[in-house]
């Protein structure tokens, strides 16, 4: 175990360093300038350029790039005069995570639900129901949802707050729903295919035929064994709550990376972007990580390669 | 998920099917999976709605043009953000609305002095919704469709050369698409159309580049299982090129799951479409897609809904069908489904 | 099952009803009532408080109430004395002498000198500090070439003596008086800037404050923040509000909405032509004059069909600018009657200077169509294919662009074809300074109330503004002569700028379109707010809930 561990920690590491590479090489050739003033003169901005090391070759500032990088250094925002990407980034990560973690949370408590209803009933009114539901779930962009919440609920009806973050958990609710939907819906499907695979299997027969009723087989037998196959879920929700976030945050002014993301791509300010996008790749590739070792801990019967 | 697949295998008996019998009448596969997904109602539906939409979306072609959709007049304020009218006396439907500011709901056409009714009523310059919702389908249909296309190409011969020749090649091409995959899509979808600029092409070539990796990695896996079935062997032996036996052999064999492939990366492109215009990526104006109709129509929600729900249901009933009929169509391959 | 659903459904329950109970204020008064308190949004995230490095408008609210300058804009738009206790200004119009009020402070208790004036203007224009306002300095004894780094930045025309400051120009400048109200000429004190070093300005805490009020509670990246009363500040008695809190709102209709339940006192409605509509009858709104104008500029160095001269006339022409205004913009906007904007200064006759110097831009379809026509056989090179280029800053950017194309289209036929091009703002700005476009939507927003903050533009080809790179020769005299001989003489000064929009017209080298005006919802219970047309956008450091 420790060994796969290792090995898949290297191969982590070298992806990033591939990741970091590309997207370092892509701002290169990307068009635009950190100034957005139109009246700098050319000698000030080869000023501005010695300021910010980009008149130096492309080769000796990919190096310093990488050896700062390597100190947790992901160098200073063209927009935010001074600021440090890192800080940046660092400031604002614990928001998106926390979003991130409710909408998952949430979403795939939800699925359980849902898919466990849906595959009791399989075949029934209440399955239907919760299918077309769940389709819809996958079929509507977390953004246009984010949208009809805020103007049901926070334009109209007034329930709930429309913006901000950090002073009161109701904040966090509609930007959460908004999320949860895509997880909820991806888990529903797949809990009730799991499901119904497993209801099907000798065992429950058997436990049926013992005397249990539906629920307490649901709970006691069907759960624990169609549980594990969700972990590997997690990974591809993961990236798509990324997708999800960087616009839910930026209808519901949330101060989170998915917002500094957006916004730095008007403004081209590449140290933000590249430095997002860095520190997507790593959380991404950590979460499918995490999730390959849980579900290697948890289901004896994956062998590990 | 199919991250995971290429970690681990399952250790035992996964087929149970395989120890019965079948008694059935010998039918070719397309008749069977023709006959399985006639009986799912939902995909059914989803593929007659599918078929429609795509018939409108071509008859649209020499009916409403692009420039025709783009049409104003300038010399009037009449036609501004009428609601939609049908005509009948259908209440929401009937051209009366409350415009932002008053307090009653009036007949907006009458009010205006207008004789036209715009079905789907008209956007914030006059233009008639109708037809931007029109063009903005075909544009969004085209991208995605296109997109997919591009998809295919390259997530089925990547497969394939991937399975097919194994070895470092494989492992080489793998780690290729475990480093593009660690990269959330969005962002690589982002920084490509930064790099191409704001096209209907580079949003096509954006969401190309980054959506064929699942189809990559599907073909690739069964290229592997199927290298050691008797037919390739027995065309191997016959002394068929890799290349043909590829073609001939193992594409026809995954049909099935590049069609249900297929079908799951339509609604993701349109929906990547949809992200980019909200982001400011999207096609340039005044053509309309369905997303940069969303995105223009969220500065309307407020005041007049209909410009953002219309483009809006549109484009979530369009990925619904897809999806629906994508499952029906995944059900229907599988064999296991064949006695039910 | 029974109980997952009965705990769900609790839990819904609780969270709607929290929500709700909170949203409907039951948890406490509003905070309309407060009246220690004001609460404002903010549309982007601060940049830098940085003063030398802040270049947006934002970053400048926050400084221009948290900083003072020598001078401020009082609500009639005249400068006022604020840390200087007075100033002259000499005969031929060269020297500013300003005496500093005695006992200033910075917000944490030392001592605020004449030296950490100097310090401040000679930081900007120090090449080291990369300032991309640098240029602001122009015009200061020795600053261009300080700025070039031909000169050290100790002989800068800014030199401190005791309490009094003397700023020493090369030519005069009847605006800069307005220049020493300016957020980016704020003092900042030598210790505590090196002291910080590389952090100096990334958070509230990093930054030291001259103003009324002190800044606090950003971290750099968060988007809620307050402003406390600064109780060092020389007329901390008249600043009546203890604490204004801010919060970054980027969505204009969630700040509607925020101001509709109390929680901000003051929301912009101009974003889109609707969002104006649906309030502009609200008995909340009040209007306020902005200083920026939206105009088109034609690539005349390189589109030989913007060349000619008959074209650009033509396109001129078929530019109905009250239509635009009222269709485009939906009343948010109005037409323009010149380059300069309106409100943005008086000229010296008492009319707006934008009327004393309108040159008549009409409408006139046929005329435009005759001229069209012979220029495009001038031109001799087949039907004239354009693109027009805007950022995409908010709805009525989109809709002016979509708006001119059918105009033109529709008004010249097949022999024009116009293709849109919407960037971003960062974009646009960099395509119109490497010359990469047809025709470009741009906006200017006056600097200071004077017409040399929008005449100064086009006197030279490199002035990075002149982005159709036209050379006319009546305009660029027109424009020095104000600037040198009429310098100290107004009403001749304006006669020069009138001479110089003619000069603009007759040649067609830009077609003005729209000039712009605020409009927002105000808490009737706020007084005392500043808006100022050009310069400080929103100055609240006098405001107090009645």
């Amino acid at each position: 175990m420790a060994k796969y561990i290792l090995k898949r920690v290297l191969i982590l590491l070298v992806t990033l360093w591939i990741v970091v590479t590309a997207t370092f090489f892509l701002m290169q050739i990307l068009p635009g300038t950190p100034y957005n003033n139109p009246h700098l003169s050319a000698s000030a901005i080869a000023q501005l350029n010695q300021t910010y090391g980009l008149d130096k070759p492309v080769l000796v500032q990919y190096f310093d790039y990488l050896v700062n990088l390597l100190h947790g250094d992901l160098g200073t925002s063209y927009q935010y005069q001074n600021q440090s990407v890192s800080t940046l980034i660092g400031q604002r990560l614990p928001v998106s995570a926390q979003l991130g973690l409710q909408a998952l949370v949430v979403g795939i408590l939800l699925g359980l639900w849902f898919g466990a209803v849906s595959a009791k009933n399989q075949n029934k009114k209440t399955d239907g129901f919760l299918g077309i539901i769940s389709t819809l779930g996958i079929s509507v962009p977390s953004f246009i949802l984010a949208i009809v919440l805020l103007y049901v609920f926070g334009y109209n009806l007034g329930w709930l707050p429309v913006s901000g973050w950090g002073d009161s958990f109701s904040e966090t609710i509609l930007p959460t729903l908004a999320l949860a939907v895509g997880p909820a819906a991806t888990t529903t499907r797949f809990v009730r295919s799991e499901m119904i695979d497993v209801l099907h299997s000798d065992y429950i027969q058997l436990a049926r035929a013992k005397g249990l009723t539906g629920t307490q087989l649901i709970r006691k037998h069907a759960y624990r064994n169609s549980m594990i196959p969700i972990l590997t879920l997690i990974g591809p929700m993961v990236a798509n709550l990324l997708t999800g976030s960087t616009l839910v945050e930026n209808i519901f002014s949330i101060p989170g990376i998915g917002q500094q993301f957006v916004s730095s791509i008007p403004t081209k300010d590449y140290p933000v972007i590249m430095g997002t996008t860095i520190v997507y790749a790593a959380m991404l590739m950590v979460c499918i990580l995490i999730t390959d070792i849980l579900t290697a801990i948890v289901d004896p019967r994956v062998r590990l390669k | 998920m199919e991250e995971v697949q290429n970690e681990f295998s399952l250790v035992g008996i996964e087929d149970k099917s395989a120890s019965e019998n079948i008694v059935k009448p010998a039918l070719s596969t397309w008749q069977s999976v023709w006959h399985r997904l006639r009986k799912n109602k939902l995909a059914v539906v989803s593929l007659v709605f599918l078929v429609l939409v795509m018939l409108y979306a071509l008859i649209s072609i020499p009916l409403v043009s692009q420039n025709s959709a783009n049409q104003f007049d300038t010399g009037t304020a009449k036609y501004k953000n009428l609601p939609p009218k049908s005509g009948l006396p259908i209440p929401g439907w009937d051209g009366n609305m409350t415009t932002p500011g008053a307090t009653e709901s009036v007949d907006v056409y009458a009010k205006n002095d207008v004789d036209q009714n715009f079905i789907l009523g008209t956007d914030n310059l006059g233009r008639s919704v109708a037809k931007r919702v029109t063009v903005g389908l075909r544009i969004s249909l085209f991208i995605a469709i296109v997109a997919t296309a591009i998809d295919l190409l390259i997530g089925v011969g990547y497969g394939l050369i991937s399975g097919w020749l194994g070895g470092w090649v494989d492992t080489v091409l793998q780690r290729v698409i475990e480093v593009i995959s660690a990269i959330p899509n969005l962002v690589v979808v982002t920084l490509l159309a930064m790099l191409f600029g704001s096209s209907m092409w580079s949003i096509i070539l954006a969401i190309a580049l980054t959506s064929w990796t699942g189809m990559a990695r599907q073909v690739r896996n069964l290229t592997l299982t199927y290298k050691e079935r008797d037919f390739v062997l027995a065309a191997k032996t016959l002394g068929e090129s890799g290349p043909k036996i590829a073609l001939k052999h193992l594409v026809p064999n995954m049909s099935g799951t590049i069609i249900v492939q297929i079908m799951m990366t339509i609604p993701s492109a349109i929906m990547f479409e949809a992200v980019l215009s909200a982001i400011n990526l999207g096609v340039k104006a005044p053509t309309a897609s369905l997303g940069t109709l969303i995105t223009d129509g969220q500065n309307m929600l407020q005041y007049y809904p209909y410009q953002i729900l219309i483009p809006s249901v549109v484009l979530v009933l369009v990925s619904l069908a897809f999806i629906l009929l994508g499952d029906g169509l995944r059900d229907a391959f599988d064999p296991k489904m064949a006695d039910e | 099952m029974k109980r997952w659903q009965k705990w769900t459904v609790a839990a819904v329950v609780v969270l709607v009803a929290v929500g709700g109970s909170r949203a409907a204020g039951w948890w406490g008064t509003s905070p309309a009532d407060d009246k220690s308190t004001l609460n404002f949004g903010l549309a982007t995230d601060i940049q830098t408080l940085d003063m030398s490095k802040a270049t947006d408008q934002y970053s400048d609210t926050i400084l221009g109430n948290t900083e003072a300058n020598l001078l401020r804009t009082n609500s009639k738009g005249d400068v006022v004395p604020d840390l200087a206790k007075s100033y002259s200004v000499s005969s031929d119009g060269l020297t500013y002498t300003v005496q500093l009020r005695s006992g200033l402070k910075w917000s944490d208790g030392s001592a605020l000198t004449a030296k950490d004036f100097v310090y401040s203007w000679q930081r900007i224009a120090d090449p080291k500090t990369a300032s991309q306002y640098s240029y602001l300095t122009s015009g200061v004894k020795n600053a261009d070439d300080i700025v070039a780094g031909k000169k050290p930045i100790s002989d800068l025309g800014v030199k401190a003596d005791g309490n009094t400051l003397t700023f020493t120009l090369e030519k005069p400048m009847p605006q800069f008086k307005y220049l020493l109200s300016f957020a980016q000429f704020t003092p900042q004190k030598e210790s505590f800037v090196k002291e910080k070093g590389s952090k100096y300005g990334t958070t509230a805490a990093n930054q030291i404050y001259s103003g009324a009020y002190k800044f606090e509670g950003w971290n750099g990246t968060n988007g809620k923040f307050k402003m406390v009363k600064n109780d060092n500040y020389w007329d901390a008695k008249n600043v009546k509000t203890k604490t204004i809190n801010w919060q970054v709102i980027k969505n204009p209709e969630t700040a509607i909405k925020l101001y509709k339940q109390g929680k901000i006192d003051r929301a912009a409605i101009t974003n889109s032509p609707e969002m104006y509509s649906a309030n502009k009858s609200n008995k909340d709104v009040v209007n306020s004059a902005m200083a920026s104008a939206t105009y088109l500029e034609y690539n005349q160095a390189k589109n030989p069909f913007l060349q000619n001269e008959k074209i650009r006339e033509a396109l001129n022409l078929a530019t109905n600018r009250k239509d635009l205004a009222s269709q485009a913009t939906g009343g948010t906007r109005d037409a323009a009657k010149s380059l300069v904007s309106n409100n943005l200064v008086k000229a010296a006759n008492g009319q707006d200077l934008s009327n004393y110097v309108a040159p008549g831009y009409t409408y006139d379809k046929e005329k435009a169509k005759q001229l069209f026509a012979e220029g495009i056989k001038e031109v001799n090179k087949g039907k004239m294919s354009v693109t027009l280029e805007t950022d995409a800053d908010s709805p009525i950017a989109k809709n002016t662009v979509d708006y001119l194309k059918q105009a033109y289209e529709s008004t010249f036929g097949d022999q024009i074809s116009i293709t849109e091009k919407i960037v971003p703002f960062k974009q646009r700005l960099q395509d119109s300074q490497n010359g990469n476009f047809d025709i470009v939507v741009s906006n200017w927003n006056g600097d200071y109330p004077d017409g040399s903050t929008f005449y100064d533009m086009f006197k030279a080809t490199d002035t990075g503004m002149n982005n159709g790179q036209f050379k006319n020769q009546d305009y660029i005299d027109a424009v020095t002569k104000a600037e040198s001989t009429d310098a100290n003489n107004p009403s001749a000064r304006d006669a020069d700028w009138k001479a110089a929009e003619k000069a603009l017209m007759d040649s067609a080298n830009i077609n003005p379109l729209l000039s712009w005006k605020g409009a927002s919802l105000a808490r009737p219970n706020v007084k005392g707010i500043v808006t100022n047309p050009a310069g400080l956008p929103l100055d609240v450091t006098r405001a107090y809930r009645k």
